[in-house]
């Protein structure tokens, strides 16, 4: 298992950690880091307002951390470091993904507000902009689509802390309103614990009923 | 051909002609703006009995009310009556809050005198008449802007004179010109109406002038304003009812009843989605939309060979009027289409130049209006785009204008005796005379990349720390970031600067090519697509590595005289170590002196000229295809005529971007080892 961190300034926060509800607003969670990885341009503490760690493991995922709220989505790509320590990002054998494409991406995807919705007509059209020669980007838009993020949140929330029923410390697994499930822990969990969660050569977490 | 200097209305009779030329000549000779007006422009209603009379209006004089008959009371009547509407007007714009009513101006900037026409000094009565105080000045191109209908924004010409430049731009007076004037007032007897212009000299606005006439004026009228991009038609969608609004138009908008306002093709499903959509219901045309076998130009010949006399006859016009911007986007027939199906006139409004390469900047059919003069920009900003874009300043010289063409583009010329060095230079406007008195830089350029200090982002902080410090109002609107180059380093820069800006300056940026749209309040960053229409106080253009391609050529034209105030010129040092030093010269003398000093290319240099032109005209889109998978790659420029060879023998003539930008990144290392 490999790890690397990154730290983020308020507006990086802002836009990581605005609620997700859709796919939608995960990929674009999902491009920010990815530029944000890219650049890599280092951050002085007094900006910092939050981190996030890409874990790279059989299956990869990024967890985001700042005050009170982690949350954590999977990661499609896979990593290589380069030669001069940066990281790559590919997908299947093609070429680095790189700066470009993720632009063109984010612009697709959130200039539909929600590409759930998106109808055929408006579809046609935006995609008749895309050059044909643009292969990467259909293939890339193709993984975000279809992708499963595998989201999850733990949060610490004293103002909406009610009993069991709103515990302080608790999980709430998938986006979707509908999908929404809530686990709740006795005690604080650190992206310590939630890197292990991964793990399979570590041992297993449990559940248990209070 | 009339000058853009100057305007008339007053009726031409045997006793006003000598007199209205003379002004006229005075106009030119003195580079001055003169409007002689027998009734305020725009606002049809005022007319007025006494004819030996009229009204001689120029900024920085007083208005004066000049009187060559005889009938002294006749002509006080005129003058009340004419400043009693003023006063009206003035109400109705809400100047009067800025310059009061009539009683309290008239004193200071109105002057009345009677001539004898048959000895007349023009230079003396301008003389007399001039202000010297400077919100009297302020008040009278007020009152000027009353009389010609280039109404204000009142708020934003606030109440007093801004301390801070940026300011003071902003809050500059705005009045048409001659030209300008002439187009919307003016009517021509044919139906389709034709102007053209530089970019920057005003089209668009004027079209919404001429619609806004239209309107009022005839009040049963079905009226079309189209154009090709989408975008740009809901930008003008938007922006009709609230220029309806400021220009007091009483008259409700009829959305799809009376006025329509969409791009040029739209969709089968709906009539009211374009002008071609609407054409071809209203005369029971089946619809053909997008797709591999069908051009607009195809679509619209199939239209036009359908609506005959007998089709004109069964349904009528589909409009009364059509007015169409940016009309060198799209294929004659379509112009021809709306001019058959519109019932009076069509207005046509295009660039010139649009295209640094535009071979047939003077057209064969000459325009009727032609715009010369760019107010968007400090003309010594445009002298310097024209120059990189036209490769003046560098050997050889990538375009060259004969004489006329220099002229359609808004240039003076000297030409020295001793040998064939054109002195070019542009008139001042009055939007910039307060740069000029400063001695503004109007345009920088910065070399950057030797260093960690001079990195592409240090060197765009240390501008933006720059204007921060000397225009305290500044806003993130103010400021527009592009890059010519569209390869991985661009988007790389403008990553990095989305990082930096707001961490340090608190301003948000807005990457236009992911957004694909303004958005209010950020700082705008943009490759060389997406800019179409938009202009910044201040912008800083970033070359990485100076092309001679007509596509680079362009965009640098394009982008560096998107600027009001300056334009920072940032350019790779490495990569252009030689053109750079030749571009530094030439621009020093344009800072220096206002002009170019050009050594015309030999005849045989421009006939080179001419060739390549042409050659690569024909195999545009081959060669276009080279550049960008070379700028992807990031070749350096003396590799690229090698390089191009192997791939052509390799790939032949086929556009696969990504096999080629492979092949080519292959064979460019293989260059780069043996050259090691």
């Amino acid at each position: 298992m490999k790890k690397y961190s990154f730290r983020i300034d308020s507006r990086q926060r802002d836009i990581i950690f605005a609620p997700i509800r859709s796919k939608t607003q995960s990929c674009i969670v999902l491009l920010e880091c990815m530029k944000l990885i890219l650049i890599n341009e280092v951050i002085e503490e007094k900006y910092v307002q939050g981190d996030f760690d890409l874990v790279i493991d059989k299956m990869s995922r990024v967890i985001f951390r700042t005050e009170g709220k982690i949350f954590s989505i999977s990661f499609p790509f896979s990593v290589r470091e380069e030669n001069d320590g940066r990281l790559a990002f590919h997908w299947k054998s093609s070429a680095p993904i790189g700066s470009g494409v993720i632009s063109m991406l984010r612009g697709f995807i959130e200039s539909q507000h929600c590409i759930e919705e998106i109808g055929l007509d408006d579809f046609y059209e935006k995609a008749s902009e895309i050059e044909k020669s643009e292969s990467e980007f259909w293939e890339l838009l193709k993984v975000l689509i279809f992708y499963e993020d595998g989201y999850f949140r733990y949060e610490i929330d004293p103002t909406r802390e009610n009993g069991n029923i709103h515990p302080l410390h608790h999980f709430d697994l998938f986006y979707r309103t509908n999908n929404a499930i809530k686990l709740g822990l006795h005690e604080e969990l650190n992206g310590d614990t939630i890197i292990d969660f991964m793990d399979s050569s570590t041992n297993c977490y449990f559940l248990k009923k209070s | 051909m009339s000058s853009s200097l100057y305007y008339n209305n007053v009726e031409r009779s045997a006793k006003t002609v000598p007199l209205l030329n003379a002004i006229e000549r005075y106009s030119t000779e003195q580079n001055k703006y003169i409007f002689t007006l027998c009734s305020p422009l725009g606002e049809k209603e005022y007319n007025y009995e006494y004819s030996d009379a009229f009204v001689i209006a120029s900024p920085g004089h007083k208005i004066l009310f000049l009187n060559y008959g005889d009938d002294q009371e006749a002509f006080n009547e005129f003058i009340e009556d004419l400043i009693e509407d003023l006063g009206f007007i003035s109400d109705k714009f809400r100047y009067k809050e800025r310059i009061g009513r009539p009683k309290r101006w008239r004193e200071h900037v109105v002057q009345a005198i009677s001539v004898d026409l048959t000895n007349i000094d023009i230079p003396l009565i301008f003389n007399n008449s001039e202000l010297q105080d400077r919100t009297h000045s302020q008040t009278v191109e007020l009152i000027i802007s009353l009389l010609t209908g280039s109404i204000n924004d009142i708020e934003r010409v606030g109440d007093e004179v801004p301390n801070h430049l940026l300011d003071r731009l902003k809050a500059k007076i705005q009045l048409f010109d001659g030209d300008q004037t002439r187009f919307i007032y003016q009517n021509l007897e044919k139906k389709d109406i034709t102007i053209q212009g530089l970019s920057g000299t005003g089209k668009t606005e004027l079209l919404l002038h001429k619609l806004k006439e239209l309107y009022i004026e005839d009040k049963e009228s079905k009226i079309m304003f189209t154009c090709h991009n989408k975008i740009l038609a809901t930008d003008l969608r938007d922006r009709i009812p609230e220029f309806f609004n400021f220009m007091k138009v009483e008259e409700q908008i009829k959305w799809q009843e009376r006025l329509w306002c969409v791009n040029a093709w739209g969709s089968g499903k709906d009539r009211n989605s374009g002008a071609y959509s609407y054409i071809v219901h209203h005369y029971r045309i089946p619809f053909q939309g997008y797709g591999s076998t069908s051009s607009f130009e195809l679509v619209c010949e199939t239209a036009l060979k359908h609506i005959d006399e007998t089709a004109l006859q069964e349904f009528g016009f589909a409009f009364d009027y059509m007015l169409i911007d940016e009309s060198q986007d799209f294929p004659q027939v379509f112009l021809d289409l709306c001019i058959k199906v519109s019932r009076k006139n069509v207005y046509i409004a295009g660039d010139i130049f649009q295209g640094i390469f535009d071979t047939n900047i003077v057209s064969e059919i000459k325009p009727d209006y032609l715009l010369s003069k760019c107010y968007r920009t400090d003309p010594r900003t445009l002298m310097f785009a024209h120059a990189v874009g036209m490769g003046l300043f560098e050997s050889p010289k990538l375009r060259w204008l004969d004489d006329t063409e220099w002229n359609v583009c808004g240039y003076q010329f000297e030409k020295s005796d001793s040998g064939p060095t054109y002195l070019l230079s542009r008139e001042p406007l009055r939007r910039f005379e307060d740069l000029s008195a400063e001695n503004y830089e109007s345009i920088r350029m910065i070399q950057f990349g030797a260093n960690q200090e001079t990195s592409l982002s240090e060197s765009v902080l240390n501008i933006l720390s720059e204007l921060i410090e000397e225009n305290p109002t500044i806003t993130p609107n103010d400021i527009g970031i592009i890059f010519i180059e569209n390869n991985k380093s661009t988007y790389h820069y403008a990553d990095q600067l989305e990082q930096l800006i707001p961490r340090h300056f608190n301003f948000e940026v807005n990457k236009a090519y992911e957004s694909k749209t303004k958005i209010d309040n950020t700082l705008f960053i943009s490759n060389r697509n997406n800019v179409k229409g938009l202009e910044f106080p201040f912008v800083i253009v970033v070359a990485s590595n100076i092309q001679s391609s007509r596509s680079y050529r362009n965009a640098l034209y394009t982008m560096i005289s998107r600027s009001f105030l300056r334009t920072y010129f940032l350019v790779e040092q490495y990569n252009n170590l030689n053109t750079s030093k030749f571009l530094e010269a030439g621009l020093q003398e344009i800072l220096e002196n206002g002009t170019m000093s050009v050594v015309a290319p030999s005849v045989k240099e421009q006939e080179d000229i001419k060739t390549r032109i042409t050659y690569k005209e024909e195999n545009q889109s081959y060669y276009d295809f080279m550049e960008s998978v070379f700028d992807e790659v990031e070749v350096l420029p003396i590799f690229r005529e090698g390089l191009s060879k192997s791939l052509e023998g390799i790939i032949g003539t086929k556009f696969n971007f990504n096999k080629a930008v492979e092949i080519a990144r292959f064979n460019y290392n293989e260059m780069l080892g043996r050259d090691e």
